[in-house]
């Protein structure tokens, strides 16, 4: 899991770690009694983990945009550290869905299925249902990824990460796609079908790799600008 | 170093004796109704809280919900010495038994005000109360609600 070692990776000796433990105990349970609006002295260990797990993913967000992530949890308390953590995802929550825009703005014109829910109903329900509080760890209603596959997808971390993540790649290939006529990638996505004996709109098939498989590009498929 | 939860959130029995401790001061308030628990009682209490989670699967982060239960049925007419740590024991388990079954819909202040009218207006003190089908049949009534009832003698509960 991705937070599990926080202390461990930035290479923290034990005792350094151990009180980060305490540290982060101790902001977990104000986030819990916050949880459950002051209402509860206890919740499920299911639902503790979850939130534990939020809040480490807020750290590791935090850390990963610092110089010397070592340095900073030796020198900011552990419940700082996740408070700041939990703002910058929210701030990339405000800024990705800037991002999402200019890919509607550039989107394939296609009648693919899987794209067209994906950018249509999957992507916005992320963005309604995301709880950057309790469960920023996590896809929201997206429970797994979006049904559109990528060209390189990496699908080792969740969250606003990987929305991140999934959008910056999304738009280069809109980008790349865009040089393309719209009816020569509908002739491309219909072989594809009739090679499967299947509907081309019920694929789920990634369209540039599609693309470049027709012009006989070297595998693995990369855009053109991704290639060295 | 794995952040492992279950390990760190969930009362140890070393932490049983910290538990006791607390429960020792409430003495101090309960005296008033002539209750009062002995280092061994409250051991024992400390020990039913950590067992009634880990059966529960939930972990207690604030202050333990037992202090609240003990405040609130201090003051039950129907509560004695002789009956006031074994009451406990089953309040303890009843309280998070419900809070699973109800999933979480209802506050601790609430289940324990339920608890306490139903101890002291519908069963009067009967330890019955904690039986199986009892707890169920409290489940039903915190879910769905209850009929308007009067008690065998023809009193409302509400006007007492």
């Amino acid at each position: 899991m991705m937070n599990e070692s926080v202390p461990a990776r930035a290479g923290l000796s034990a005792e350094e770690s151990k009180r980060f433990q305490k540290e982060m105990l101790w902001a977990l349970s104000e986030q819990l009694g916050r949880y459950t609006a002051g209402e509860s002295s206890s919740v499920l260990s299911e639902t503790a983990e979850k939130v534990l797990e939020s809040m480490l993913y807020c750290v590791s967000v935090e850390l990963s945009a610092r110089p010397d992530p070592a340095a900073a949890l030796r020198e900011i308390p552990a419940a700082e550290l996740f408070r700041r953590g939990a703002e910058r995802v929210k701030s990339m929550t405000a800024d990705l869905k800037l991002l999402y825009r200019q890919v509607l703005n550039t989107r394939i014109p296609t009648d693919l299925i899987a794209y067209n829910e994906t950018l249509d109903g999957a992507i916005p329900g992320f963005f309604k249902t995301y709880d950057p509080e309790y469960a920023a760890h996590e896809n929201g209603a997206l429970t797994g990824f979006p049904d559109y596959p990528l060209l390189n997808d990496d699908q080792s971390r969740g969250g606003i990460l990987y929305m991140e993540s999934y959008l910056e790649q999304l738009l280069r290939e809109n980008r790349f796609c865009s040089r393309y006529g719209k009816n020569y990638i509908r002739a491309v996505l219909l072989l594809h079908g009739r090679s499967c004996h299947l509907d081309y709109r019920d694929l789920i098939i990634n369209i540039p790799e599609l693309l470049l498989e027709r012009e006989g590009a070297p595998k693995p498929y990369r855009l053109p600008e991704d290639a060295i | 170093m794995d952040f492992q939860l279950s390990s760190l959130l969930k009362p140890s029995a070393l932490a049983d004796a910290d538990t006791a401790r607390e429960l020792l001061a409430l003495n101090e308030e309960t005296q008033e109704y002539g209750l009062e628990l002995t280092q061994e009682d409250a051991l024992a209490l400390a020990e039913t809280r950590r067992i009634a989670l880990e059966a529960s699967g939930r972990v207690e982060f604030g202050t333990p919900v037992i202090e609240k239960i003990i405040r609130t049925f201090s003051r039950s007419r129907y509560l004695y010495q002789y009956d006031y740590a074994p009451v406990l024991h089953e309040l303890l388990e009843a309280f998070f038994q419900l809070k699973n079954e109800t999933e979480d819909r209802f506050s601790d202040d609430d289940l324990i005000d339920f608890l306490f009218d139903c101890f002291e207006y519908r069963y009067r003190g009967s330890l019955e109360m904690f039986r199986g089908r009892e707890i169920e049949q409290l489940r039903g009534i915190l879910l769905f609600g209850a009929e308007d009832e009067e008690n065998e003698d023809g009193e409302d509960p509400d006007d007492e």
